[in-house]
C-alpha cells in the first residue's frame, strides 16, 4: 500500500505543479462540447436529446488523450524502465495508473456535466447522479485503456492502435453510460434504471480483473 | 557466491541476433567494465541482467535467482541509458519517490546527492537540469538503496571531470558492479563483439 501512495504522490506532485493534464484536458473537451453545441441550430429542441451523447464523446476523446499521455511521458522520460527495474509489483503499478487517470478525468466530468446541462439539457436536477454515472464509466473505460495504453506506447501509431484496441472493448459501456446519462440530463425513459447500473458495473469489474492479469504481461519486452 | 551467472544468452530483435550464446561470470564482490563499439549490444545485455528484457534463449541468475525476482530487485540498483527521473519533481523528491518505491529511507540518496555536488534543498524541478546533473541524480537515486548489484549502463555520460571522478569513487565502493563504459571504470574489462564477451 505504501507503494501504491508514492505512485499517487508522484502523480499528484507533477500534477499539482503545473496542471497541465488537467488544463489540457478540460481545453479539449470544451472545446468539443462548445463546436457540438454550435452544429446544432439556435432554435433546436434536439438539444436535450444529444447532450448524453455529446458529454459522453467529448469524455471518450479527453480519455484517450490521457490514456496516451499515461505512459509516453514515462517511456519518453526513462521512469517505466526504473518502476519495471524496481521491487514495485506491475498491478501496483497499473493500479496506481488507474487511479491517477480516474482522479483526474473524474474531476473532468465533475465540469463537464454541469456544462454539458446549461448548453444542452438545462436539467439542473440529474447533475449529481449524472456525475456518478460519468465517473463509472471512466472507470471501466480507464480500466481498460490503461491496459492498451501500455501496449501502444511502445509502438509506432500508438495514436492509431490505443483507439483500435480501445473503441471496440467500450462499445456495450458506451451504450449503457450514454443511456442513463441521457435519463439523468434529459428525462429520457429507460426502461430498467438498474438494468444500466449493473451492466456499468459488471463492465468495470470485468475490465479491472482482466486488465489486472494481463498487465505484467503487457510490460514485458 | 556468484552474483551474475549467464549461460548461452541468446537475445534477438526480429532477425537482428544482437547477443549470441554469450557466457558471463560476476563473481560477489567483483567489478566489471564491458566495452565496446556503438550498437555492439551493451544495453541490451545491461537490459537482460536488469531484468528489463526477457533472454530469447539462455540461462541468466543475478543474485542466485531471476532477475525479475521483487526481492531480487529490491538489491540491485540500476543506472539507466536514459536518467529514470520526473522532470518536474527536484532532486530531493526524486529521491523520496524512488527511495519511497524501494521501501528505504532517502537519507542515503541525500548523502549522494551532496557528494555529486547537488543540493538537497535545491527546489528547482529537474526539468531544468543539465545532462550532468540529470545524470547525478539518477545516480544517487541507484545508490540510495545501498544495493548489492548496481548495473550501470555509461554513468559516466555527460559528467564533467568533477562529477566523473565522484561517481568513479562512489562506484569503487559498491560491492558488485557491472558497468557498461568506453572507459573511467576500473575492474576486469571485458569487450562485447559479435555479441559476445572476450577479455579487453
Amino acid at each position: 500500500m505504501k507503494r501504491f501512495g508514492w505512485l499517487l504522490w508522484k502523480d499528484a506532485v507533477t500534477e499539482l505543479r503545473s496542471f497541465e493534464r488537467l488544463s489540457t484536458l478540460l481545453l479539449f473537451a470544451v472545446a468539443v462540447l462548445v463546436t457540438l453545441h454550435f452544429s446544432l441550430p439556435p432554435e433546436s429542441t434536439a438539444r436535450p436529446k444529444v447532450a448524453a451523447g455529446f458529454l459522453w464523446a467529448a469524455l471518450l476523446f479527453a480519455s484517450l488523450l490521457e490514456l496516451r499521455r499515461s505512459f509516453e511521458s514515462e517511456r519518453r522520460d526513462g521512469t517505466l524502465d526504473g518502476l519495471r527495474a524496481s521491487p514495485l509489483d506491475p498491478s501496483l503499478l497499473y493500479a496506481g495508473k488507474v487511479a491517477s487517470s480516474v482522479v483526474v478525468l473524474g474531476v473532468l466530468a465533475a465540469m463537464l456535466v454541469p456544462l454539458t446541462a446549461v448548453f444542452f439539457s438545462g436539467r439542473p436536477s440529474g447533475i449529481a447522479p449524472a456525475i456518478g454515472v460519468a465517473l463509472l464509466g471512466i472507470l471501466g473505460l480507464v480500466a481498460w485503456g490503461t491496459l492498451f495504453a501500455a501496449v501502444a506506447a511502445g509502438t509506432r501509431g500508438a495514436e492509431i492502435v490505443l483507439p483500435v484496441l480501445l473503441f471496440p472493448l467500450v462499445v456495450p459501456q458506451t451504450i449503457a453510460c450514454v443511456r442513463l446519462l441521457a435519463y439523468y440530463l434529459a428525462g429520457d425513459k429507460l426502461s430498467s434504471l438498474g438494468t444500466g447500473y449493473i451492466l456499468l458495473g459488471a463492465f468495470d469489474v470485468l475490465s479491472l480483473g482482466t486488465s489486472l492479469l494481463l498487465f505484467d504481461y503487457v510490460l514485458e519486452e | 557466491m556468484t552474483a551474475v551467472s549467464v549461460r548461452s544468452l541468446d537475445r534477438r530483435f526480429g532477425s537482428t541476433r544482437v547477443l549470441r550464446e554469450l557466457d558471463l561470470d560476476v563473481q560477489d564482490g567483483e567489478h566489471i567494465a564491458i566495452s565496446g563499439a556503438n550498437g555492439s549490444g551493451k544495453t541490451t545485455l545491461l537490459r537482460v541482467l536488469s531484468g528489463l528484457l526477457r533472454p530469447t534463449s539462455g540461462d541468466v541468475k543475478v543474485l542466485g535467482g531471476a532477475a525479475d525476482d521483487p526481492d531480487i530487485r529490491a538489491r540491485i540498483g540500476v543506472v539507466g541509458h536514459t536518467p529514470a527521473i520526473y522532470a518536474r519533481m527536484t532532486a530531493s523528491e526524486n529521491i523520496r519517490f524512488w527511495t519511497g518505491i524501494y521501501g528505504v529511507p532517502p537519507g542515503r540518496g541525500h548523502e549522494v546527492l551532496q557528494t555529486l555536488g547537488l543540493d538537497p534543498a535545491d527546489k528547482r524541478p529537474a526539468a531544468s537540469y543539465s545532462q550532468g546533473m540529470r545524470q547525478r541524480v539518477s545516480i544517487a537515486i541507484a545508490l540510495s538503496t545501498s544495493p548489492t548489484l548496481v548495473i550501470a549502463d555509461e554513468p559516466f555520460a555527460g559528467l564533467d571531470d568533477a562529477g566523473s571522478t565522484a561517481v568513479a569513487a562512489l562506484l569503487r565502493d559498491v560491492p558488485t558492479l557491472v558497468v557498461a563504459t568506453h572507459g573511467g571504470a576500473d575492474g576486469r574489462h571485458l569487450h562485447l563483439r559479435d555479441g559476445r564477451l572476450t577479455a579487453a
